[in-house]
């Protein structure tokens, strides 16, 4: 018999009182047979009755006895104080509600945040043995810089690392035109080694997983795509899908847990070797399983071993990296951990500003009640009592709110994923659960904050002496200026730490309409973006394709040739690498004269390269400086030519001309082109990259990747409304030409989305903070001049005005604000620290932002002041000191 | 409540908890008057007993788990809640009986020593 069993049996009393009429009753009948005994010994039955209670000594004293045994007598009175509290607080509604919505704002939006990025980002991956999955990527030992992508050459090796993987898989793909039966679409499409799968290793819902006679035939699609094309997974069975004209069979159906890459639908079994084994070109990316018991760092050893072995075979190529495997997660997580961070410190502020406010809540309250507590307290409570009782008031605050914070953390939870699903590439709704320790944790904050703040002032006024707060005059007793001290304090923090938030809020908001004011060296209106993609067949590099390939460049001329004359279009022109696009290419190249094209690649400067169409320049806006741009007589079988940009012209010519130069890179030819024009810089990937040299190629001369580009159409009517005809005339010309729609405009936002996620989010909560922080004062400034009621209309009979007096309340309101903001710009200049990474075209020091922010946001909290203080001097002197 | 006091409670308990599992071992099932009325048997008459005072200790052996109750009718058809010695509770009386003899041995061997 433990003393947890007695426990929990004390506990289960407590909670049933089914006992109470089991106890009467046995009284009942031990008095019923006592009677019996009285009588048998010739009592008469009424005094039997007066005899056997008397014996008994007081039923409802044993019933007493009985029930402290029974069960924890504190444990009664916590249930009947939870009760009368719910009560007491009915009473106050106003009070219970901004106590209970306050803290379930800051619950919900901890607990919201800390779901999402807990669902989506921090939960393991959800595949068999995912602890085991490694990305495996270069590192150059001079810069430390760690990009994605492997060479083929690299790959093969690394794969041959049967002791530290089980499993080496590269794969290489993206958003590519598939075709099914005659139509084409552009879909999510991977090209992965067959052991993929035996890396993620997730259990097909129909078919099979790939072995290695399917390289180069079948493909593996996603559960979705299945049901889209084929009506569901056993339909996609067998069926045939073509990627780039060839053919792949359909023999295995995931579902939605395999989603690796992300926005995944094909993959495609890939050879097994890269097709380019090159050493210097980083074509592919390679995810692997580690093999049983391999540790992570001694397959790093194996890695850097195996780097060394081939920096010494290949010093050319290989003479600065190395190989790193990361864990999976780890990898996926790094891109958007700063983001995280910010908003995780963001939101956590938000819950201690929240608590501070129910301190401050709390605290007003007690100081209000301690006449009632000395009361309570002359009548015979005891400190226990009293302290229980506003424990019990404490208690029922923070379930309320905790419940109220569950339904603001459903709702907080649904916005996030629905706004930050563009930028967190994750998300899939059904796998985002509100997180309950998290839930709880945060309850947890809120409970001992209230309760903390409930118990200091109870404390202090049982000790204070019964009588001594009952002499204390009138109904609105004070606990003295210890207390007002700390609600000061607390309005002091809470207005620190909300411009705190405030400040780094205006910093990011100053850098993203930086962002959004930057030129980009083109114009974004009136610009309709199509990503078009024809099938062909074969590489142009063993001439196998090259004649479809420039077929395909031939059908894009002529489409844009057809989109001309539609009615509404300026003009047209296609790129591959159009800036803020999904494509981006750079390399090193030469100058005829300057240097010799191979060797060691990092003697040679390096540029952007872009392929484009005749009017393509005049169709962005491009500025052409010098020079021409390309011209439809600038084909295949035409002397080579190149247009470079301001930048490229200066790094490489300095002042002088570079028209008629001959330059040489390595995008799919090793022919020296003539420089014929020279244009203006443009920001490539989103307004944050810095303006750099681009080396611009014509469409028609590089048919390795001419089967895909991205046509822009001036338009002088709105782009959307051209989608329709642009559309039809695609599909008229040939049905197999996938085309997806955008505009500029969209493309260029959503390629800053991170920063305006950011600075969205940290903005809502700075807002959140400064409106506590506003309440808190008027709390604070309402308690202040309510307590000084009599003071002031002593003042007003003496001949003080009401602007005196409103100053007054004013100069101490004034005050505490002082005090709080200069905090809050200490505090905000150690933190911005942390969000100058983020920062684009202003300093961290940001004069304007920070300016920006104390001439908003102050008057609000001084505002906050003015309405207690208004009512202080509308005071009737004559009531005022009537009161006791 | 001071500790003496404290003290005083638990002898008495302890004393009270033995004597009731005793008389249930004895007794077989009893209601807590039958208890009673044999306690004050027992007990020299000098020591009356307040019948109240046996129900905390009934709670506490029942939430031991050494002693069960069970409502059953009297025979003089009353209606009373018998309570039975459970298998720990007898195991409880013996472990408490030596312990119990061992130290009232102990007492006496001081008590001879000292006089």
């Amino acid at each position: 018999m433990s003393a947890l069993r007695r426990f929990f049996l004390r506990l289960y009393n407590v909670l049933r009182p089914r006992t109470e009429p089991d106890l009467a009753r046995e009284l009942a009948s031990h008095v019923t047979l006592l009677e019996d005994e009285f009588i048998r010994r010739g009592l008469t039955p009424e005094e039997a009755r007066l005899a056997a209670r008397r014996s008994f000594d007081g039923v409802e004293q044993t019933k007493e006895l009985h029930r402290d045994a029974r069960s924890f007598v504190w444990l009664d009175d916590a249930r009947r104080d939870l009760q009368y509290a719910a009560r007491t607080l009915r009473r106050a509604p106003g009070f219970t509600a901004a106590v209970v919505l306050t803290l379930a704002l800051g619950i919900g939006a901890n607990t919201a945040m800390f779901s999402v990025i807990s669902g989506v980002i921090l939960k393991p991956l959800g595949y068999p043995d995912a602890d085991r999955i490694v990305a495996v990527q270069n590192r150059w030992t001079d810069t430390g810089r760690m990009p994605a992508n492997v060479t083929g050459g690299d790959e093969i090796d690394i794969g041959a690392e049967h002791e530290a993987f089980e499993a080496v898989a590269y794969y290489q793909g993206g958003e590519t035109g598939v075709q099914v039966g005659d139509r084409a679409e552009f879909v999510g499409t991977q090209r992965v080694h067959p052991d993929f799968f035996r890396v993620f290793d997730v259990p097909p819902v129909a078919g099979r997983p790939f072995n290695h006679d399917d390289a180069s035939r079948s493909a593996i699609v996603s559960l979705g795509f299945a049901q889209r094309q084929f009506g569901g997974a056993a339909g996609a069975l067998g069926q045939s899908v073509r990627i780039a004209s060839l053919p792949y069979q359909i023999v295995g159906v995931v579902p939605a847990a395999m989603r690796f890459p992300p926005q995944t639908d094909v993959w495609a079994a890939a050879p097994l070797e890269p097709s380019n084994r090159n050493r210097s070109g980083h074509n592919y990316r390679a995810v692997a399983k580690l093999a049983p018991g391999v540790s992570l760092e001694a397959a790093n050893t194996r890695l850097s071993a195996l780097a060394t072995r081939l920096a010494r075979a290949f010093p050319d190529t290989n003479g600065r990296k190395t190989f790193v495997a990361t864990p999976l997660r780890d990898n996926l997580v790094s891109p958007v951990r700063a983001t995280l961070f910010v908003m995780m410190g963001a939101v956590a502020f938000v819950l201690l500003i929240a608590c501070a406010n129910v301190a401050n809540l709390i605290l007003a309250r007690a100081s209000g009640r301690s006449r009632e507590l000395a009361v309570r307290a002359a009548l015979g409570a005891g400190r226990r009592h009293i302290v229980g009782q506003l424990l019990a008031e404490s208690l029922v605050l923070a379930l309320a709110a905790g419940a109220v914070g569950l339904l603001f953390a459903r709702l907080g939870t649904d916005a996030l994923l629905r706004f930050g699903s563009r930028y967190v590439p994750l998300p899939r709704l059904d796998d985002v659960h509100t997180d309950w320790r998290v839930l709880v944790f945060t309850a947890m904050v809120s409970v001992i904050t209230a309760v903390g703040f409930g118990l200091a002032p109870a404390l202090r006024a049982s000790r204070a002496g019964v009588s001594e707060a009952l002499r204390q005059s009138g109904g609105r007793g004070s606990l003295g200026t210890s207390s007002s001290r700390m609600r000061g304090g607390l309005v002091v923090a809470q207005i620190a730490l909300s411009f705190m938030l405030a400040i780094n809020a205006g910093l990011l908001f100053r850098s993203f309409v930086a962002l959004t004011e930057t030129p980009l060296g083109f114009r974004t209106e009136g610009l309709l973006v199509t990503y078009a993609q024809a099938p062909a067949r074969g590489s142009i590099f063993d001439q196998s394709g090259l004649d479809e390939y420039l077929r395909a460049g031939q059908l894009f001329d002529d489409l844009f040739a057809r989109v001309r004359e539609i009615p509404g279009v300026i003009s047209a022109g296609g790129a591959m690498g159009l800036p803020t696009g999904a494509y981006e290419s750079d390399g090193s190249y030469a100058v005829e004269g300057q240097h010799t094209f191979g060797g060691d690649f990092r003697k040679l400067p390096s540029a952007g390269f872009s392929l484009a169409s005749p009017r393509y320049f005049r169709t962005m806006a491009i500025p052409v400086l010098r020079g021409r741009e390309f011209e439809d007589g600038d084909l295949y079988e035409r002397p080579f030519v190149a247009v470079i940009s301001e930048s490229l012209a200066r790094q490489s010519f300095g002042a002088g001309d570079p028209l008629g130069h001959r330059i040489m890179c390595g995008f799919d030819s090793d022919k020296w082109m003539t420089i014929v024009g020279v244009v203006g810089d443009v920001r490539r990937a989103s307004p944050a990259s810095p303006p750099g040299p681009e080396l611009y190629m014509p469409l028609r001369q590089h048919p390795y990747t001419s089967n895909r580009l991205q046509m822009v159409v001036r338009t002088r009517v709105p782009p959307e409304s051209l989608i329709g005809v642009v559309r039809e005339t695609v599909r008229s010309m040939s049905p197999e030409v996938a085309v997806k729609f955008t505009t500029m405009e969209a493309s260029v936002s959503d390629s800053i989305a991170a920063p305006r996620f950011r600075m969205a989010l940290v903005s809502t909560f700075a807002a959140l903070a400064l409106l506590l922080a506003v309440a808190g004062m008027y709390a604070v400034m309402s308690y202040v001049t309510a307590q000084r009621t009599s003071e002031f209309g002593l003042r007003v009979a003496l001949g003080a005005r009401a602007g005196d007096v409103v100053g007054l309340v004013l100069r101490g309101a004034a005050r505490l604000v002082a005090v709080g903001v200069a905090l809050g710009l200490l505090l905000a200049l150690a933190t911005s620290r942390v969000v100058t990474t983020m920062l684009f075209g202003i300093e961290a020091m940001d004069t304007r932002a920070y300016a920006g922010v104390l001439v908003l946001a102050i008057p609000f909290v001084i505002l906050a002041a003015i309405a207690p203080a208004l009512r202080a001097a509308r005071v009737d002197p004559m009531i005022a000191l009537r009161e006791p | 409540m001071a500790s003496e006091s404290g003290e005083r409670v638990a002898l008495l308990q302890g004393t009270l908890d033995l004597i009731v599992l005793r008389a249930l071992d004895t007794m077989g099932p009893q209601h807590a008057y039958g208890l009673a009325a044999r306690l004050e048997q027992v007990v020299q008459p000098s020591l009356t007993l307040n019948q109240g005072t046996l129900y905390p200790a009934l709670v506490r052996l029942e939430q031991k788990g050494w002693i069960k109750g069970t409502w059953q009718r009297t025979e003089t058809n009353r209606e009373a809640k018998y309570y039975a010695l459970t298998r720990s509770g007898r195991r409880a009386l013996h472990a408490q009986a030596e312990r119990w003899r061992r130290l009232a041995g102990l007492v006496e061997k001081l008590l001879l020593g000292e006089s």
